[in-house]
């Protein structure tokens, strides 16, 4: 069994590279969180107060991320991998076996990136609290810290949100019908299931619970609660992906008309159909939107009822907002990035078909278009649900602005192009330089 | 003008050397012509260089050295984007498996070399191509909800309805029972009988026995060529190419 999880491993390393890299990213994010909780408790007072409290909202934004993200990535090593657990299923493993390996490959590779994230994070965790809290009174005195009982405490972290993630993606690969999933030639679409409805039905108990407890809350008390909406409506859009992202992406991408592009048609097509892997890279980029949208409409929204409250900082941003979109940048670019050898072969065969280079790299870059622009849309609805809760809450009338939200909505969506299209693109023109016969004979 | 849709003069395919050892030859000096209407089988014993003749034949293999024309057009020396252009209004492929693109329906797959070449095809045509292959029930079902016999038969139907000059197809019957590859057999035969040619790489002797010429490879070269042959006759052909082998 050793020697199958390492080989494993070996054998596919393109995508548990994948996995190994949100791993690192996870462990970055906890290591400055745990910096942060290490750096207060050794400072004691306020310090350690106003520490507390932060750590508090980046550990909910953080964990919020890290599962939608973890679990989507870890879900696509499955999916991607189906055939090998079908294949080991023949040979005599039993379901349990299966569920197992993918345990310790998932257990190995957190364990590996927390430890890559930890190393990674000591020279840069003193840099970013100083430029965190470079106009707090009080932090000029603090020394950040970060030592082993912080690092195991992150290892530890890593750890169980990657196991407890990959649950689902063990489970469906030990239950992987082997004949099923021998003939299947495409990636299975995940269903809606119970553990989603349950899943789905929690967030959403969550949700209305805040909502409830807004009215009657000091204005300038709003913007934590409403700070968290957005993840959590992000939160729940990806729970419930199964039941309306294909019909989105179809709706919204039949705008352009099919008989203007070849590239449109193919990238359409593609995105709706492998719906688990196109989820795979736009959940992370709704978070993403969710998160950095959010926290602007909140702030909006206090700064329009109060004449105190002042702009956000960049030190705040980058502090609260930093580690979940490196990490949600990171899943989303993962994912295309972990699918790009199943992209080969249709790529060899469109080819064969007479399609020429252009088609099949404008037919990656509309694909990328797709993903950001279904992202854009949810993120949209998650920081227009802030916005709206926003506004009910505290009471006041439209703002005569929306500049910020948006702003900070169109640099992430900028971003998140700017990223996925070279994600996309790159192992096309990978797969153009490939020997298309051998591609296309399973050599 | 020239009365064959394919030529090739002189093909050699060479692979390139690894860890020290000299470039492998995989084909030496293959010259033959293909005829309209003509359908033509390439077997020989395992290694002998059958499917990479039919890569090099049909532009999707670079040659080495050595010269390959489709409905008249040399295609060394063209840029990417011609040789595109050649494979979208002369050629069809048939593999052995791998054929479909997996996110569009058999309708679509149908119609996809006519939509990236900007021509038009009817809705009449792609339908009328699913039913010559009994699949006109199967128009909206995806590949993974076919079997690898329908798969084949989509394949066939996008030859039908784009009407290439030439199929190449590598042991389209590699993959099937006994019934399936029949039918796409008869299929073949029909497409070729309707004026298109077809290349086939097989290892089946019934499949070969089916074809109007069949072209024996050993070693990359052609050791034998057989006219309208039996199942038999390309059985003795093959047995006496895999003794010269040994």
């Amino acid at each position: 069994m050793r020697r199958l999880i390492l080989a494993d491993l070996l054998d596919n390393s393109r995508v548990w590279l994948g996995v190994l890299l949100v791993m690192i990213s996870t462990a970055l994010v906890a290591a400055v969180v745990a910096s942060d909780i290490e750096t207060g408790v050794t400072a004691g007072g306020n310090v350690a107060l106003a520490l507390y409290a932060i750590s508090g909202v980046i550990i909910l934004f953080s964990a919020v991320t890290a599962i939608i993200v973890l679990g989507s990535v870890t879900a696509l090593a499955v999916t991607l991998h189906q055939r090998a657990y079908a294949l080991w299923q023949l040979v005599g493993f039993r379901p349990g076996h299966v569920r197992a390996v993918v345990h310790a490959q998932v257990a190995i590779l957190a364990v590996l990136g927390s430890g890559i994230g930890c190393a990674l994070a000591l020279p840069a965790v003193g840099p970013l609290f100083r430029f965190s809290f470079a106009s707090t009174a009080d932090f000029d005195t603090a020394t950040p810290r970060f030592g082993v009982l912080s690092a195991a405490g992150v290892v530890l972290f890593v750890l169980l949100l990657a196991v407890a993630s990959s649950a689902r993606g063990a489970r469906r690969a030990a239950l992987t019908p082997a004949i099923a999933t021998l003939r299947e030639a495409d990636v299975p679409r995940v269903p809606m299931t119970g553990k989603r409805w349950i899943t789905a039905t929690i967030m959403v108990g969550l949700l209305a619970w805040i909502v409830s407890t807004l009215p009657g809350t000091a204005v300038e008390r709003l913007a934590v609660p409403l700070m968290l909406i957005g993840p959590l409506v992000a939160g729940i859009l990806a729970t419930m992906g199964p039941l309306f992202m294909a019909p989105l992406v179809r709706a919204w991408t039949a705008l352009v008309p099919t008989t203007w592009s070849s590239a449109w048609y193919l990238a359409r097509n593609t995105t709706a159909s492998h719906i688990s892997r196109s989820a795979a890279v736009i959940n992370p980029l709704v978070v993403a939107t969710a998160l950095a949208g959010g926290l602007y409409a909140a702030n909006d929204t206090v700064r329009a009822a109060t004449t105190d409250a002042g702009s956000l900082s960049a030190g705040t941003v980058v502090l609260l907002l930093g580690g979940p979109l490196v990490l949600s940048l990171v899943g989303a670019t993962v994912s295309v990035f972990m699918s790009s050898r199943t992209r080969e072969r249709e790529v060899a065969l469109l080819v064969a078909t007479g399609a020429t280079w252009a088609t099949a790299i404008r037919a990656a870059v509309a694909e990328a278009l797709i993903y950001v622009g279904t992202a854009a849309l949810l993120g949209v609805a998650a920081v227009t649900v802030t916005r709206i809760v926003g506004l009910w809450a505290a009471g006041t009338g439209l703002p005569s602005t929306v500049s910020q939200p948006a702003t900070a909505v169109a640099v992430i969506i900028c971003g998140a192009a700017l990223l996925m299209v070279p994600a996309t693109v790159i192992p096309t023109l990978v797969a153009l330089r490939r020997n298309a016969p051998r591609l296309l004979t399973g050599e | 003008m020239t009365d064959h849709v394919l030529e090739a003069q002189s093909v050699t395919k060479q692979f390139p050397p690894v860890d020290d050892q000299p470039p492998t030859p995989v084909l030496r000096g293959v010259s033959l012509a293909v005829f309209p209407g003509e359908f033509v089988a390439i077997v020989g014993p395992s290694g002998s260089g059958k499917s990479t003749l039919l890569y090099c034949l049909s532009g999707l293999e670079d040659l080495t050295s050595g010269e390959v024309s489709i409905a008249g057009r040399r295609l060394s020396g063209l840029s990417r984007r011609a040789q595109a252009k050649i494979r979208r209004d002369h050629v069809g492929f048939i593999f052995q498996s791998y054929n479909l693109i997996p996110s569009l329906s058999a309708w679509e797959n149908v119609a996809l070399p006519a939509r990236l070449a900007k021509r038009a095809i009817s809705a009449e045509d792609v339908s009328r191509a699913l039913h010559q292959v009994s699949l006109g029930d199967r128009a909206s079902h995806k590949p993974s909800a076919l079997s690898g016999g329908q798969q084949q038969r989509v394949a066939i139907a996008r030859v039908l309805a784009t009407r290439p000059d030439i199929v190449f197809a590598d042991e389209p019957t590699g993959a099937l029972d006994t019934e399936a590859s029949t039918q796409v057999l008869d299929l073949l035969r029909d497409v070729a009988d309707s004026g298109r040619s077809v290349v086939m790489v097989t290892h089946d002797l019934q499949a070969a026995a089916r074809a109007d010429r069949v072209l024996v490879l050993r070693d990359g070269a052609i050791h034998r060529e057989l006219l309208r042959p039996t199942a038999d006759d390309v059985f003795d052909a093959l047995a006496h190419a895999r003794k010269a082998v040994a």
